[in-house]
């Protein structure tokens, strides 16, 4: 079959990186992959100035937004179930009081962290720098291949944002990954704006720095 | 470090995160799924279907429209999904954005379900969201675990084997039935002989609880579920797409990812007519290095 030829199996996974970052330049040009990447509508609840929004509403709209955060802060895959759904218990008892002085995203990732932080204790035996989960739909088979190469980008980004030290992959993935602007993330980890430039700063040499790594190991195995 | 400024990411990292992104969304039928769960620990109503259980429901249309196996179950399930969403979310958001999502998802429910018994079941909900309901909702939504069908909202999928037999006593609940079209109702199963022309219904996974999206937003829409999907699902969206938006401002690239998705299922004399075809409507296109190396041209 040719689709295999495209995909070889067998390739050396030493050798994905150029690919899939040359890729990624490439498709970056592409229309298509503004799809993949647009989230219409996504996170967006509208709710009257002094009413808590509806829960079904906040659940249906930011779903798949604590789904990610959650998976970038670290939680394991086989654990984000439990933690997504505390979550929203959480979410659920204080919608109510919810003042709509944030907006419902950073209000979320707030409720988001405490639970990821308050689950992290409990599990405290675990290593403490776990890796970022590699998302489920890697493992998908039969994909257009727009799909293995986002895979594998996935899969090294989370590879290196679990090389992150904890407060910079965090601020890394919400303005990176989930496009947050700077200034709601500093409210939500409670730093001063400028506190968070600096981490960002610093977190965005750390990513480049590993990606230069993980180029750096690629070049050796695969001359 | 001394090409790279301090406040940008290099272009490497850039693309490299814009490449990623999309692949750290949670697993398809993940949101229904915790929805269950969720229903044990706060009471949240599991009918509710809202866009990603409408979305699920309109692929599931999709996938029995091309695939022929289950076209009544999962039709069925749409229908009695939907009767069971409109019911309870209307009863759970009730105003503004409620109505807009309980719209939007009926409208889609309503057309997966008319797809396959040629019958508005559910466009009288639509019109009459009435405070009325609620009491219908508790009782036709009923929340019972479900053990199978993993991406399905529980209440259908405890109807599929119900529905499967006598759909039209699932589909149209008495306690549902609220005023003007309710005689619609009963009318409901013809089951579709030729699933293969169903128009398959993608309309709805626009996802967004905001207002209406816009064609380009319902294009892009279509698109990325087409390239989430698996490759016979994918082809039945993108000949929507292709129904729906012949002239869209993406159809070069469902153009192009036809031949991907051709190829993909092994389908080399079709990917290779479709390339002929693509080539000729977009001669310089971008996507035409990466259809180059796809099996509809040959080795």
């Amino acid at each position: 079959m040719k689709v295999r030829a495209l995909f070889p199996t067998d390739a050396p996974r030493c050798c994905h990186l150029s690919r899939v970052v040359n890729c990624a330049n490439e498709t970056e040009r592409t229309p298509a992959s503004g799809i993949a990447e647009r989230r219409d509508g996504e996170g967006s609840v509208a709710h009257g100035e002094a009413e808590a929004p509806q829960f079904e509403a906040v659940y249906d709209a930011y779903f798949a937004f604590v789904w990610r955060v959650t998976r970038h802060l670290g939680v394991e895959p086989s654990e984000i179930d439990d933690v997504v759904q505390e979550i929203f218990v959480v979410v659920h008892r204080k919608l109510g009081a919810f003042e709509g002085r944030s907006s419902v995203r950073t209000w979320l990732y707030a409720i988001t962290r405490k639970v990821v932080a308050d689950h992290r204790r409990a599990a405290s035996t675990r290593a403490r720098r776990t890796a970022v989960a590699v998302p489920e739909t890697m493992v998908a088979a039969g994909r257009p291949d727009e799909h293995l190469m986002q895979a594998e980008a996935t899969a090294l980004v989370a590879r290196i944002l679990g090389s992150l030290e904890i407060e910079r992959r965090e601020i890394f993935a919400l303005v990176e990954l989930e496009q947050l602007a700077v200034p709601e993330v500093a409210e939500v980890l409670g730093v001063n704006v400028n506190t968070a430039y600096t981490r960002l700063r610093a977190a965005r040499q750390d990513f480049e720095a590993a990606l230069r790594r993980e180029k750096t190991k690629e070049a050796r195995r695969c001359p | 470090m001394s090409d790279l400024s301090p406040d940008d990411l290099s272009s490497d990292a850039s693309a490299l995160l814009d490449a990623a992104r999309g692949g750290f969304d949670p697993p398809e039928g993940a949101k229904s799924r915790m929805r269950r769960g969720l229903a044990t620990a706060v009471g949240l109503a599991t009918g509710a279907v809202t866009s990603g259980a409408a979305a699920t429901t309109a692929t599931a249309t999709t996938a029995a429209a091309s695939a022929t196996v289950t076209t009544v179950t999962t039709v069925t399930t749409a229908a009695t999904v939907t009767t069971a969403a409109t019911a309870t979310t209307t009863a759970a958001i009730g105003t503004g954005i409620g109505a807009t999502l309980t719209a939007k998802v009926v409208v889609g429910l309503a057309v997966a379900a008319s797809v396959a018994f040629g019958t508005v079941v559910v466009s009288s909900n639509f019109n009459a969201p009435t405070p009325s309901v609620p009491s219908a909702a508790t009782q036709s939504s009923a929340p019972t675990p479900a053990t199978s069908l993993a991406m399905l909202p529980t209440p259908a999928s405890e109807a599929v084997s119900a529905a499967t037999v006598s759909p039209k006593a699932r589909v149209a609940p008495p306690v549902l039935a609220p005023e003007p079209t309710a005689a619609l109702l009963p009318r409901a199963p013809a089951p579709r002989e030729t699933p293969s022309e169903a128009p398959v219904t993608v309309a709805a996974p626009s996802v967004a609880p905001s207002a209406a999206l816009s064609s380009l937003a319902r294009e892009a829409e279509m698109l990325r579920s087409a390239l989430g999907a698996p490759p016979a699902q994918a082809l039945a969206i993108l000949d929507d797409h292709a129904r729906q938006f012949p002239r869209g401002a993406l159809a070069e690239e469902r153009d192009a990812h036809r031949v991907v998705t051709l190829c993909h299922l092994g389908r080399q004399g079709e990917a290779s007519a479709s390339y002929t075809r693509f080539l000729a409507a977009f001669p310089s296109s971008i996507h035409r290095a990466r259809l180059e190396r796809t099996c509809a041209v040959a080795p």
